[in-house]
């Protein structure tokens, strides 16, 4: 018990200050207006400062809830038309938090917001590339295709269904408990390499489903058969025999080992197709 | 012109396809969404969906990490599924095509996001007025074109495109064409590859082992190895920070102490 309650010792603190906080000025209201925002957050993303607009359009209405004259409003404008750029998911989290501080210290508090922004958009870019795109997505969207193979509609219909269960709460309640918790949330968090650990996990994930996909959606068989005299040797069976899915496991380390070594992935895909017509052509494949 | 009318619906559909990669990546600017709603268009759906499932598996690996901009899946399968239907020459096709349009298309989309520069400059001078309303219009202006940028080539590749890739095909050797077929077979291993450059490090090799036997020798589905996964990552973090949680254990409590 008391063990409990002096791990969370630093939280009731922090409670304080966002119930004093907690419905003032930013009501949900607010927080669904930007959930619904973040929802078109890239289509003005550009070179110079890419996500940089989006993140303005998504914090207008907390700027327009907190400053009411021209002066004021050109000033927080400035700190949210500078350069971001993150994983358009895991940007949720950083709008709630600076949606706090903006609340708490107004302009005055702008350095804080600003730093906010730089220092948690790499790392929150990190982890939403490695849970989302090099992870989830990858599960959901194999699984689904590999129903869509056999012309299951089942299959695209799951894949939207997986990647989304994730994704869509990800984005709603990284804004609303970033506000909530305001600055210590993510903060501390990435102190403790929380983060960093998440991340890694994810990975890990990652790794051990795609080493589950390659035996299970990478077709390469070889039909060759060489005659010695009568005896007739099947080279699939031999190499079943070594390792099942020793093709498909070996064309997808050479082509790791060529991304890795700098070659382009449509050389690699063009070398695949001209090899497999070779590989057709005399008979080994 | 009877292609006039599936080629303004297939545009809008990429023109959804498109807004999702930008707005909500709800996932419909991926390969087997993109693709499967061609084939319901174009009145072909279980061709669809096998085309989808084959360009989707191709292109696993392609996200946008950072500020790389990847191949443009979104105009890749959707003109591809949809020359692979209407030529009716299926997923080899939809294959050979869909990469170049990919490579082309994303040319268009570095176009997009260096023309967007103006949006932002202009939003800097609306900044000066403290106008919040004209900021929020100047990054809603982007929407119109992002979508151009894909519904045009698909609208003109669907219109005119199909009947010469069917000419071209008549014209291809069985062989080239059966090679193709095998290619579709092995292009998701270039697919897991791109995920692996951008996961796989010296130590974590380990991991592709542990899934690799999961589903060749026990045929387990990728569920199930997503659960084993989860474990083993779970598992391996609890190794690696178990000193380190001990330590600040201690400190954390030390401090309520005081």
């Amino acid at each position: 018990m008391s063990e409990v309650t002096m791990n969370t010792h630093s939280e009731p603190q922090e409670n304080l200050i966002v119930k004093e906080n907690m419905g003032t000025k930013i009501d949900k209201k607010i927080l669904r207006s930007m959930f619904w925002r973040l929802q078109l957050f890239q289509v003005s993303w550009n070179y110079e400062r890419m996500q940089g607009l989006g993140y303005a359009f998504t914090i207008k209405p907390v700027l327009e809830k907190l400053y009411k004259t021209k002066e004021e409003r050109e000033v927080a404008l400035k700190r949210h038309l500078e350069f971001f750029n993150t994983h358009s998911t895991m940007a949720a989290p950083i709008l709630g938090m600076t949606a706090a501080i903006e609340e708490k210290g107004g302009n005055g508090a702008g350095q804080g917001a600003s730093g906010i922004k730089v220092g948690l958009m790499g790392p929150l870019a990190g982890l939403g590339d490695s849970i989302l795109w090099l992870t989830w997505m990858p599960i959901a969207m194999s699984i689904g295709a590999a129903f869509a193979k056999d012309g299951n509609f089942f299959g695209p219909i799951l894949a939207l269904i997986l990647f989304n269960i994730v994704n869509i709460p990800l984005k709603w309640y990284g804004i609303k408990v970033g506000y909530q918790k305001g600055v210590n949330f993510l903060t501390q968090a990435g102190h403790s390499g929380i983060v960093q650990r998440y991340t890694t996990m994810a990975t890990v994930l990652g790794i051990v489903v795609i080493g589950g996909l390659i035996p299970q959606l990478v077709q390469l068989t070889t039909p060759y058969v060489l005659k010695v005299g009568s005896t007739e040797i099947k080279f699939q069976e031999i190499f079943d025999g070594i390792l099942p899915s020793l093709l498909p496991l070996a064309i997808t380390i050479i082509s790791f080992m060529l991304i890795r070594k700098g070659f382009n992935a449509i050389k690699i895909l063009l070398g695949m197709i001209i090899i497999c017509i070779l590989g057709k052509w005399i008979g080994i494949l | 012109m009877d292609m006039l009318v599936p080629a303004t619906l297939v545009a809008f559909w990429a023109a959804i396809c498109t807004l999702d990669l930008f707005g909500p990546q709800l996932s419909f600017w991926r390969p087997l969404v993109a693709g499967t709603g061609v084939g319901v268009i174009l009145g072909d759906p279980v061709q669809g969906l096998i085309i989808a499932g084959s360009l989707e598996l191709m292109w696993l690996g392609v996200v946008s990490v950072g500020a790389y901009v990847p191949p443009d899946v979104v105009a890749g399968s959707i003109i591809g599924t949809a020359i692979g239907i209407l030529s009716g020459e299926g997923a080899v096709a939809s294959i050979a095509i869909a990469v170049p349009v990919a490579v082309a298309s994303q040319q268009l989309d570095i176009l997009f996001r260096t023309f967007t520069i103006t949006l932002m400059h202009k939003a800097d001078k609306a900044a000066l007025d403290g106008n919040l309303n004209k900021i929020q219009r100047y990054h809603l202006l982007g929407i119109p074109f992002i979508i151009l940028t894909r519904a045009i080539p698909v609208f003109l590749a669907v219109l005119l495109g199909a009947k010469y890739v069917e000419e071209l095909f008549s014209h291809i050797p069985q062989v080239i064409l059966d090679g193709l077929g095998i290619a579709g077979g092995v292009l998701p291993a270039l697919g897991f590859a791109m995920l692996l450059s951008l996961m796989l490090n010296k130590e974590m090799w380990i991991f592709l082992v542990i899934g690799f036997f999961l589903a060749a020798y026990l045929d387990v589905p990728t569920i199930g190895i997503a659960l084993v996964g989860v474990v083993v990552a779970i598992l391996c973090d609890r190794f690696v920070n178990h000193a380190k949680d001990n330590n600040s254990v201690q400190t954390s409590a030390g401090g309520g102490l005081e």
